[in-house]
């Protein structure tokens, strides 16, 4: 049998209603939906009316099973199947003629397929072993819901919690619910019927006597309402509506305000002590050895923004190690700081290489070559990092010139192309 | 077998013994030559018995590539002030002597006795400076604070050695070592050293408490269990979600596959 046969047998049943309405009638969208035509003018197959013949025929088709279909188009699909014998065809064929029951399901039976595994035409030693296998799959089950009593039991839970404990418990309530489920699955395999059941789709659209009804319901609930006659109601109902969205619009408020120049200030003042981040104590000339590299803030730092802006790392190289000559003259003594914040999305960066001098960003690899004023040697950081200005004050400690004289951090919109990263320190700052 | 076959094959084995013994003599005329001509190692003017044990062994595995008097040449950095903490640190953990030129010498099985490595850093401690071996008991790091310690491990160490100190890469090859096998006087060592790449943290960046307090964190670490199953190195709950999701996924397809499949 073909599809061309099923659509005739579907067009020839039930013919259209007469139209009960004037919608109806001229033809609402509703109707149109229900009962779409083609160009030209016959009625339209939808998916909603295929039959449970239909689909069957369509599964046939694509299992390659269906006795029209010639060997050839499908040659992989054969594995494992058996072409049609003519007594099952006609078991198929008496099957889809019987009407279906009131569910709208086939029961199409296992032979229809030229199934093997028919257990009802099994060797009765097969069949004899399976229920052996599955019940001792349910054995197996057994044992280990019991395994696990005992583990619970004899497992001192003190010495072993979050280790053995949790492997034995998990392990053996694991292996009986997966022995439990395996045996149902083999069950149903082995032992229970092949038979297949389609069901027809459920439709769609709603009884035509349904729809009529919501119809009749709102228009006369819309007349009750005297939406015309009552207009106090009806104006103070738009007003309502109306300034019901412009909470909304207020809420967009709250996307401001504009940073302004926050972002292009830090916590560092002019004066202010180096102070190690962890202990809050400031450092003095010598705390940090040859190869050394410590974080530091700004004495007294304790916002967020501060935390977020300031971090900087102070590094002291060998004597002579320092290729840039702005780097030597903004640090002292061979200390130099920079700003820790990675100028490509601001991750704090302090991967550092003593022998190399590379400073690495550990999120995307930026690499910074410290011993030459921060430059970007690899990764997708586009600028140096920002260098702050540091001398040492007369008890020895560290402070910081001024600001950094750049943003700091990843870029932003507005940021422009401050780039004044390369003068040299005012000579009147030097003494203090 | 013919005899004149016999013949030559003697021939030929008496002229391998020969030549033998002639590179033999040679090799042992040139060691003499060397010997009576060769520039003298350093002298030792110590009378520490330690030292001079410790030059006669760094003598003969050291010098070849740090140089007879700790001074260093193209194939190796000069020794004079790194101390004998790095010493111990160094040949301590086997990544001295040197076993090949790469990146950055693996940890191994160190090559020396204890009390050996002991000499060498005695020796090269008296080229000059450096720090000394640290000393300290099993009792005062085990009583120092440890969230304290993971505090200081997080901002100091954690970037490259990993939080918990599995380790991470670095740059061309160098990678920053698990802390797993490091012993209290070698994580101590590390930090007063700077051995490779990593940098120094000088004991008054660190004072002697902070890193014991960073020893007791990285030892205690060591030693929690992973509750619940394998760590994976604890590299992170993203890696292990990864893993449990494509093994454990990848099971349930498995099984629903042989669900769904036809008898």
């Amino acid at each position: 049998m073909s599809d061309d046969t099923n659509k005739n047998n579907e067009d020839g049943e039930a013919p259209r209603e007469a139209p009960k309405t004037a919608a109806e009638a001229s033809g609402s969208v509703f109707e149109r939906a229900k009962s779409p035509t083609t160009s030209r003018g016959e009625r339209r197959e939808t998916g909603g009316t295929a039959s449970a013949r239909e689909i069957e025929g369509e599964v046939l088709q694509r299992g390659g099973m269906g006795a029209d279909v010639p060997e050839k188009q499908r040659p992989g699909r054969r594995v494992g199947r058996r072409p049609l014998t003519p007594e099952a065809q006609e078991a198929q064929q008496a099957m889809f003629t019987r009407p279906s029951d009131s569910d709208g399901t086939h029961v199409v039976p296992v032979e229809a397929f030229g199934a093997e595994h028919d257990p009802a035409q099994v060797d009765p030693r097969e069949d004899t072993f399976a229920e052996f296998q599955v019940s001792a799959l349910f054995a197996l089950a057994t044992i280990a819901a019991l395994g696990f009593i005992v583990c619970f039991l004899l497992i001192s839970r003190h010495a072993a919690v979050g280790r053995d404990m949790n492997f034995a418990l998990g392990g053996t309530l694991a292996a009986s619910l997966l022995a439990l489920g395996a045996g149902f699955i083999l069950w149903a395999k082995k032992l229970l019927p092949h038979d297949k059941a389609v069901q027809d789709r459920h439709h769609p659209y709603s009884p035509e006597e349904e729809e009529l009804l919501t119809e009749e319901t709102f228009f006369k609930g819309v007349t009750e309402m005297q939406i015309g006659k009552r207009k106090m109601l009806r104006r103070t109902l738009l007003g309502a509506l109306a300034v019901l969205p412009l909470p909304a619009v207020f809420l967009l408020r709250d996307l401001g305000p504009l940073p302004h120049s926050k972002l292009r200030h830090t916590g560092w003042k002019k004066g202010l002590r180096l102070v190690d981040v962890e202990t809050k104590l400031p450092i003095k000339l010598g705390d940090v050895e040859v190869g050394g590299i410590v974080t530091v803030m700004p004495e007294g730092f304790d916002s967020v923004e501060d935390m977020a802006l300031a971090p900087t790392v102070l590094i002291r190289f060998a004597p002579g190690e320092i290729r840039s000559k702005k780097e030597v003259a903004w640090g002292v003594d061979n200390h130099v700081a920079y700003s820790k914040i990675c100028s490509h999305a601001g991750c704090p960066i302090s991967l550092y290489e003593q022998q190399t001098h590379h400073l690495l960003c550990p999120c995307h690899q930026s690499t910074f070559d410290m011993a030459d004023d921060a430059n970007v040697i690899f990764g997708p950081a586009a600028r140096r990092l920002p260098q702050l200005p540091i001398r040492v004050d007369k008890k020895g400690y560290f402070y910081a010139l001024s600001d950094y004289e750049e943003p700091v951090g990843p870029s932003f919109w507005e940021r422009g192309d401050a780039n004044k990263n390369n003068h040299l320190p005012a000579a009147a700052e030097e003494s203090r | 077998m013919t005899p004149s076959t016999v013949a030559a094959r003697l021939v030929s084995r008496r002229r391998a013994l020969a030549s033998a013994a002639v590179i033999a003599v040679a090799l042992g005329l040139m060691g003499m030559l060397y010997a009576a001509l060769a520039p003298k190692g350093q002298a030792s003017t110590s009378a520490d018995p330690a030292v001079q044990r410790g030059q006669e062994l760094y003598n003969q595995g050291c010098a070849s590539c740090h140089g007879f008097h700790g001074e260093g040449g193209n194939r190796a950095p000069s020794l004079i002030g790194v101390g004998a903490a790095a010493v111990d640190f160094q040949v301590g953990t086997g990544r001295m002597p040197l076993q090949q030129h790469q990146a950055q010498p693996p940890r191994k099985r160190p090559s020396y006795s204890e009390p050996q490595i002991l000499d060498i850093a005695a020796y090269v401690a008296s080229l000059g400076g450096g720090p000394a071996i640290p000393q300290f008991t099993t009792a005062e790091w085990q009583k120092a604070d440890t969230a304290y310690g993971g505090a200081l491990f997080r901002t100091n160490c954690a970037q490259c050695h990993n939080f918990v100190g599995s380790g991470g890469e670095l740059t061309y090859g160098k990678y920053a070592p698990s802390l797993s096998d490091a012993t209290p006087t070698q994580i101590y060592e590390a930090m007063i050293t700077g051995p490779a790449n990593m940098p120094v943290f000088g004991d008054k960046q660190l004072t002697p408490d902070q890193k014991l307090a960073i020893i007791n964190y990285v030892r205690t670490i060591k030693t929690q269990a992973d509750p619940g199953g394998a760590g994976l190195g604890r590299i992170g709950p993203v890696s292990e979600t990864v893993v449990g999701w494509l093994v454990g996924i990848g099971a349930l397809v498995i099984v629903t596959i042989w669900i769904g499949a036809r008898a």
